[in-house]
C-alpha cells in the first residue's frame, strides 16, 4: 500500500514536471524572441524581406512577391513575432497617420476617449481590469500631436510600456466591437466557436493570441479606418499579390500592412 | 492607498528635470510631462528598484516622491475591490509588506466533497502583472485530479488562457468551480481522474477524508 502511494506520487510529480517543462520551454522561446526582435524595428528597405528567402528554391513566389511589393512600397517596419504583431503594426501605422492628419487625430482620440462605456457595458469588462490600459491609450493619443517621429518610435519600442498597454486595449476594443453585433460576426468564427464571448476570451484577450481575419475586420471598423493588407504568402500569383481591404473605403486614414504566414508588419508606400 | 515606499522602494527628492536622480538607481524624467507643475513621470534607466520593477519601467511619482508602477497600481485596485466586493467563499490579501505576495483562502463549496474545509493558497504576482498570470498554488493538501501534491493547479486561465481582463477574484472563483466540477479529461493527477471516472463514490469519500484531515 505504501509502495503504491509512493509510485502514485512519482507519477503525479512526473506529470507535473512535464507541464512545468513545457511552460519552461515556452518561456525560453519567449525570451529569445524578446532579446532578438525589437517590439518595432527601424524602417527597412523592402528588399530586406528577400534576405529570408534567398537560396530557397521553394520560395520563388515569396521572392517575386517582394519584387512586386517594391514597385509600390519603399520600406517596411517589422514588428516582434509575439502574437501581438497585428495590433502593434496597426497602432504604429495609425499613430504615424494621425500625426499627419489633425482632423482624423481628433476623431480617433474622441472615439478612444469615449470607448470606455461601451467596453464596460457592451464588452462586459471590469472597469478595474481595463482602466490602466484605457488611461494609457488615451494619454498616448493625447500626446501624439506633441510627438516627433523619433519620440513615437522610442515610445512604441519601449519594453513593458506604452505599446503593450495600448495593444491590449486594442484587443479589448476588437472584442467589444465583435460583441456589439454577434449575429453578424458569429458565422466568421473559426474552429466551431459557438459564441462570441468565449471566442473573445480565448482568442482575443490573451496577449499572445494572433489576430485573425474577423478581428482585423472588427478593429478596422471600430476605428473607421481603411486597412489594406498585402498577402506575401508564397502562393503562385500572376501580376499582383492578393490584397485584402477592410474598413470603410471612404476613410481618410488608410493603413498599409504586410501579411506573411503567421505575421504582420507595416508597409510604407513609395511617395 | 499604499505607496511603493511600503515595499522598501527608495524615495528621492528631484532637483530639476535635467538631473539624474541617484539613490540606488538612475531615473530620467519623461520630457513629455510638465514637471514641476505636476509630479514628474520618470523612467528607470539603470539599477533595479526591486525584483518587481524591470528596467525601462515607467514610474509615476506620487506625493512625497514615492513611486508606483502600473503593476502595483493594478494590484492595489484589486485589493480595494476585494474589500468592497469579496467573491463568495473566498478571501485574499497581501502577506506582510510585500504587495506582490498574497495569501488566499477558499472555503470548500457546499456541493462538493471539500465542503467544510478551508484551503489556503499562495499567490505571487510577476513584475509584468497583469500581462502575465499570477502564480497560484494550494498550500493546503487536497485530493483533486487537477491539483497535485505540490499544490500545483492545472487551470487554463493560469497558463495560456490568462488575460489582463482576469483578476485574482475571477481566478479564485474559477478555482472554486474546479473544486465543484473537476476536469478528469485534462488531469494533473491521472490516478485520481481515473478513480473519479470509474468510482465517483469512492473518489468523493477519499476527498472528504483528506478534507477533514488537512483542511479542518
Amino acid at each position: 500500500m505504501a509502495d503504491e502511494s509512493q509510485s502514485k506520487d512519482e507519477d503525479n510529480t512526473s506529470n507535473f514536471q512535464k507541464v512545468q517543462q513545457t511552460q519552461a520551454q515556452l518561456e525560453a522561446i519567449e525570451k529569445e524572441i524578446r532579446e532578438n526582435q525589437p517590439l518595432t524595428s527601424e524602417l527597412k528597405p523592402i528588399a530586406t524581406l528577400k534576405a529570408v528567402y534567398n537560396g530557397d528554391d521553394n520560395a520563388k513566389f515569396f521572392v517575386s512577391g517582394v519584387d512586386y511589393l517594391s514597385t509600390l512600397y519603399q520600406s517596411t517596419r517589422m514588428t516582434r513575432g509575439d502574437g501581438s504583431c497585428y495590433y502593434r503594426s496597426f497602432l504604429y501605422s495609425l499613430s504615424e497617420h494621425l500625426m499627419k492628419n489633425e482632423a482624423e487625430l481628433t476623431r480617433i482620440t474622441k472615439y478612444v476617449k469615449e470607448s470606455n462605456s461601451a467596453v464596460i457595458n457592451v464588452g462586459g469588462y471590469d472597469e478595474m481590469a481595463i482602466d490602466i490600459f484605457y488611461e494609457a491609450i488615451v494619454e498616448f493619443f493625447e500626446e501624439l500631436p506633441k510627438m516627433t517621429p523619433e519620440k513615437l518610435h522610442e515610445e512604441l519600442t519601449q519594453e513593458n510600456a506604452t505599446s503593450d498597454y495600448c495593444t491590449w486595449y486594442l484587443r479589448v476594443l476588437t472584442a467589444t466591437f465583435l460583441k456589439s453585433d454577434p449575429s453578424r460576426f458569429l458565422p466568421y468564427l473559426e474552429d466551431g466557436y459557438m459564441d462570441i464571448a468565449t471566442y473573445c476570451q480565448t482568442q482575443i484577450e490573451p496577449m499572445g493570441k494572433e489576430c485573425t481575419m474577423v478581428s482585423v475586420l472588427a478593429l478596422a471598423e471600430a476605428f473607421q479606418v481603411r486597412v489594406q493588407i498585402e498577402y506575401l504568402d508564397g502562393r503562385p500569383f500572376e501580376d499582383k499579390l492578393t490584397r485584402h481591404e477592410f474598413g470603410p473605403e471612404e476613410s481618410l486614414t488608410k493603413l498599409s500592412l504586410l501579411y506573411r504566414p503567421g505575421h504582420y508588419d507595416v508597409l510604407y508606400a513609395t511617395a | 492607498m499604499r505607496s511603493l515606499e511600503d515595499n522598501r522602494i527608495p524615495t528621492c527628492v528631484p532637483a530639476s528635470t535635467e538631473s539624474t536622480y541617484t539613490l540606488w538607481n538612475k531615473f530620467k524624467v519623461d520630457p513629455a510631462c510638465d514637471f514641476p507643475g505636476h509630479p514628474p513621470k520618470v523612467i528607470l534607466t539603470s539599477g533595479t528598484l526591486s525584483p518587481h520593477i524591470p528596467l525601462g519601467s515607467r514610474l509615476q511619482l506620487q506625493t512625497h516622491y514615492t513611486f508606483t508602477t502600473m503593476s502595483l497600481k493594478r494590484i492595489n485596485k484589486e485589493l480595494v475591490d476585494l474589500g468592497k466586493d469579496p467573491p463568495a467563499n473566498c478571501s485574499a490579501g497581501p502577506v506582510g509588506d510585500d504587495m506582490f505576495h498574497w495569501q488566499a483562502t477558499i472555503m470548500g463549496p457546499d456541493d462538493s466533497p471539500y465542503a467544510g474545509g478551508v484551503f489556503f493558497l499562495d499567490i505571487h504576482f510577476p513584475a509584468d502583472y497583469p500581462f502575465k498570470p499570477p502564480k497560484v498554488h494550494f498550500t493546503t493538501r487536497i485530493y483533486h485530479c487537477n491539483i497535485n501534491s505540490n499544490g500545483g493547479i492545472c487551470l487554463d486561465i493560469l497558463k495560456d488562457q490568462w488575460s489582463p481582463a482576469l483578476t485574482i477574484s475571477k481566478v479564485l472563483l474559477s478555482i472554486c468551480s474546479l473544486l465543484t466540477d473537476p476536469n478528469p479529461d485534462d488531469p494533473l493527477v491521472p490516478d485520481i481522474a481515473q478513480l473519479l471516472k470509474s468510482d465517483r463514490a469512492r473518489h468523493d469519500s477519499t476527498a472528504r477524508e483528506w478534507t477533514s484531515k488537512y483542511a479542518m
